[in-house]
């Protein structure tokens, strides 16, 4: 298919309850000439909780968006605005997602195999927070603003991030485990983000810091320990070296750990 | 099946039960940098928390952590706390976590309990970071940052509170004081390897137990009378002729089994212990079923031993 194809339909789908035939003659939009599901796909299967969409390409906006419970496995790319306000549940995409995945998230799971594209959970145009609970894991590389004003929750991206990741948080913790990050937490509150690689900072934004409590770091390597065997192991190996707080141009109580 | 009259070693067992009163109950996880350091906080948190009669809290440590049992990879304690009712723990807790283990260098604070009522732990004195704290959600829980002059006081948002169980108790009646409290000790040892229980007293032992009411209107407890071996020829005595030392041992628990355990293996340690042979017998104290709906019966209890 070679148009946007809005998956937000699924949800319903899946909450309904209805059976294969039925779902393949939901329409996917309220417009005249909308498609049906099945002009599209073939829909097998009796699982509701463990979703499967093979074939998937950058053109399905919008999966995952809201799911509660349960997994989506999306075997290929996933486009803009995957897992938006996913609620529990895991939303697996073992490609690359688009722009603004993530966005509103509010609880479970988005893990990406290859690329994030730009504001993965970020806030949307015109809202004022981003993702706001749950765990963001790209083994990949992510765009530009990722973690934009995000709330609360989790996001680590194995490989290199765009200019403006996590500027103007609010709080929540972000892993940047690939290499140089360029101006990391402009104009951030709150928050922790923990680089493996020192980043580019401003030097009238953020203050390095000597003291070393490693108490909280302690607990945070142990949660992380449950959570993702990777991650845990590269904490694991290594403590904090530097400590900054910032952004000062905004008074803000912000800390990046460098390790 | 109970027998009228029960030996184990020897010494009487008499046929009598201890009764025991409902409490709420909670468990913290203390940690600190070094041994010396863990113990200067749990000392300090649990100081002054023998009684609920004037402490308002008893309080005692149930088990040393290793490090690999802690949130935070060090040494620690589990602590539990009793009090009447679930505001008078949650105020005790928050005046002992803010006054014993945020002063306390190097500590932190965790709850030891993941199910029951909610209870203030960081929730609590968190404001002490006057606008500095940070909150970190890990999961499904809440740690609070509180900026001191060490780092960083860490302490978990909330612990929780569960029904449990106070004055589970048994009397050791020796001919002389020493016996009394050699065998004390070993019943107190074998008690500390229970887990759900701590014994609140001074080394888990107490010398003054007490009776309801007092011919002084404003006290609601007074000595033991019967028990005093002083106040033989004076009183209505329950003591043996040759009897001239009687300690307590009270337990609280989390459960009724708990306790039960706790008291079955202090019975079995203290009848086995060192200087047994100068023991006189173990009874317990009750209030006719009037104090407690929990009544743990000496001879059920060695029956199942």
């Amino acid at each position: 298919m070679d148009f946007p194809v809005d998956m937000r339909i699924l949800k319903k789908i899946v909450d309904s309850r209805m059976s294969n035939k039925k779902a393949e003659q939901v329409l996917m939009s309220s417009r005249p000439d909308a498609l049906r599901i099945g002009d599209l796909f073939k829909v097998s299967g009796k699982d509701h909780q463990n979703i499967v969409i093979e074939n998937s390409n950058a053109k399905l906006e919008g999966i995952g968006t809201g799911w509660k419970r349960g997994t989506i496995k999306v075997i290929g790319n996933a486009g803009s605005f995957t897992a938006q306000s996913q609620r529990g549940g895991c939303v697996h995409v073992e490609g690359s997602v688009g722009d603004f995945s993530g966005c509103g998230l509010n609880g479970g799971q988005l893990v990406i195999d290859a690329d994030a594209g730009n504001g993965l959970g970020a806030s949307l145009p015109g809202e004022k927070i981003g993702m706001n609970e749950g765990r963001i894991v790209v083994k990949g590389n992510a765009g530009s603003r990722l973690g934009n004003r995000m709330r609360r929750g989790l996001i680590a991206v194995y490989g290199d991030v765009g200019v403006g990741a996590c500027c103007s948080m609010i709080s929540g913790t972000v892993l940047l485990l690939g290499g140089q990050a360029n101006l990391p937490g402009t104009h951030m509150r709150r928050g922790t983000i923990i680089c493996a690689s020192e980043p580019s900072l401003s030097a009238d934004s953020f203050f390095e810091q000597v003291c070393k409590d490693n108490t909280y770091w302690n607990i945070f390597c142990s949660y992380m320990e449950g959570c993702n065997e990777r991650i845990h192991q590269t904490l694991l190996s290594c403590s904090p070296r530097k400590r900054f707080v910032g952004d000062l141009k905004i008074h803000g109580m912000g800390e990046i750990f460098v390790i | 099946m109970s027998h009228p009259n029960i030996t184990l070693n020897g010494i009487l067992i008499r046929k009598t039960f201890a009764e025991a009163f409902p409490m709420k109950a909670t468990r913290i996880v203390v940690t600190a940098r070094n041994t010396v350091w863990l113990k200067h906080a749990v000392n300090s948190v649990t100081g002054f928390a023998t009684s609920v009669i004037a402490c308002k809290v008893e309080a005692g440590v149930e088990r040393w952590l290793k490090p690999s049992q802690t949130p935070d990879g060090r040494e620690g304690a589990a602590i539990l706390f009793f009090a009447m009712s679930g505001d008078q723990l949650e105020a005790q807790l928050r005046d002992r976590v803010g006054q014993c283990l945020l002063t306390s260098p190097t500590s932190a604070v965790f709850s030891g309990m993941d199910e029951g009522k909610p209870v203030a732990l960081g929730r609590a004195i968190r404001y002490f970071g006057d606008g500095y704290q940070i909150s970190k959600k890990l999961g499904n829980k809440r740690y609070w940052r509180i900026p001191v002059m060490d780092g960083e006081f860490v302490c978990e948002d909330v612990t929780h509170r569960i029904d449990a169980i106070g004055g589970g108790n048994f009397l050791i009646v020796a001919k002389d004081i020493d016996s009394a409290l050699s065998v004390a000790e070993s019943a107190v040892a074998a008690i500390n390897k229970v887990a759900s229980v701590i014994t609140p007293f001074p080394g888990g032992v107490v010398r003054s137990g007490s009776k309801v009411g007092s011919k002084y209107r404003r006290l609601i407890a007074s000595t033991n009378d019967a028990y005093c071996p002083t106040l033989r020829g004076l009183v209505p005595t329950n003591l043996p002729d040759d009897a001239n030392a009687v300690l307590e041992i009270v337990i609280d628990g989390l459960n009724e089994s708990a306790v039960g355990d706790a008291m079955r293996d202090g019975i079995v340690a203290a009848c086995l212990g060192e200087r047994s042979e100068r023991i006189l017998e173990i009874t317990a104290s009750n209030f006719g079923g009037k104090l407690g709906p929990y009544h743990f019966h000496l001879h059920s209890l060695i029956d199942c031993a």
